[in-house]
């Protein structure tokens, strides 16, 4: 799994395509960080994310524990 | 026919010597290079052009920091090219930028606590080149041998001066802070920059490894005592003079043991295997120069 969406390698494919031919502006590659950015901290949260979502199990009452207890 | 000795020497040169002779030899004196750039060598040098360009419009240029970004981004993307990264190498064009742009974000140009220092000439310290000569001369044509290294930056940081060097990595573990402290590139760069004036106490290392699915970075500061120093300078000058004894004598010392498969192993590891190494030199390798002044290969004359 890379860090960085189809979508923007895409991106930097088309931009790095015309660095080589000379004709990519400032105010592309400004807008290239802001997407870089974006890309980076997006896959930060999901994996996150990813990480902190354990499988819920059911939690039982401190009534119902002290219930069994009463039972031996 | 004796290959010419070197008028020039750096760090490069110098690890590889210690490591193995024989592979100096090669890949120095006769300069056979595997006929792919080392994606580690191509990709770290478009980082380091990118952070060069963007510390030198935001610093000298008095560019905003956006602006020194996205300048520092487009000379990335220039000096990659049209280079084409192995499968299995974190270190394609995506990716470098990637980690330029997270470099950014954790040492930002106008907050860095590690800022170039202004030098004498008037210029800032980014990208310093030092060529001094040392104690040794060369054998062919008498004159000093230069010592050469260029730092990517020298900083005032936490109330001294420093050289700042950045690295790239596949990863950063609790030992990755430990192993600058004894690094002859950096004992070199400080006898280097005390040479042309500039006394450094140590430097400081910033790493940032590109995993697949984050960046992380560390800094580490190494400290080099004048003492220190002068060690390394004695140990260089023995170091020179056996790489002397042996290109006179046309016998150069094979290592033939663990730095044969360090670092992803030699990569005259083929011909080494082979009692006459001489067609898989010619059949598998090419000639480029290295150019310890530039830090790049150039196509051989």
């Amino acid at each position: 799994m890379s860090a960085q969406s189809p979508e923007l390698q895409s991106k930097i494919s088309i931009w790095r395509q015309k660095a080589l031919e000379g004709t990519l502006s400032v105010e592309e590659l400004k807008e290239a960080i802001l997407a870089l950015r974006a890309g980076r901290t997006s896959a930060a949260h999901a994996s996150e994310t990813a990480r902190r979502t354990k499988a819920k199990a059911e939690i039982p009452s401190a009534d119902d524990l002290l219930a069994e207890l009463g039972n031996f | 026919m004796k290959p010419a000795f070197p008028k020039i020497l750096d760090s490069t040169m110098i690890a590889s010597f210690r490591a193995c002779p024989y592979r100096f030899s090669l890949e120095y004196l006769h300069h056979w290079k595997p006929k792919v750039n080392s994606v580690h060598l191509h990709a770290g040098g478009a980082y380091a052009k990118g952070l060069e360009k963007a510390r030198e419009a935001f610093y000298v240029e008095g560019k905003t920091e956006d602006e020194a970004h996205a300048i520092g981004l487009g000379a990335l993307l220039h000096t990659y090219g049209d280079f084409e990264c192995p499968a299995d190498s974190a270190k394609s064009c995506e990716r470098m930028a990637g980690a330029f742009e997270y470099y950014l974000q954790q040492y930002p140009l106008a907050n860095d606590a590690a800022k170039p220092i202004s030098l004498p000439s008037g210029d800032r310290g980014i990208e310093f080149s030092f060529a001094e000569p040392i104690d040794v001369t060369n054998p062919e044509t008498g004159d000093p041998i230069l010592y050469v290294g260029r730092m990517d930056m020298i900083v005032e940081y936490a109330q001294g001066v420093f050289g700042l060097d950045d690295k790239t990595t596949s990863s950063l573990g609790g030992s990755w802070s430990k192993q600058w402290d004894l690094r002859s590139q950096f004992t070199g760069y400080c006898w280097g920059a005390s040479q042309a004036g500039i006394p450094l106490q140590g430097f400081l290392v910033r790493g940032v490894s590109i995993l697949k699915t984050k960046y992380e970075t560390q800094q580490a500061l190494t400290y080099r005592p004048k003492w220190m120093i002068d060690r390394w300078y004695e140990q260089l000058l023995r170091d020179v003079a056996r790489m002397q004894q042996m290109w006179e004598s046309g016998v150069w010392d094979m290592n033939l043991d663990h730095s044969c498969v360090e670092y992803s192993g030699c990569v005259f590891r083929q011909p080494c295997l082979s009692i006459d190494p001489q067609p898989w030199l010619e059949g598998s390798f090419t000639r480029r120069v290295w150019n310890p002044l530039t830090r790049q290969e150039e196509g051989a004359e």
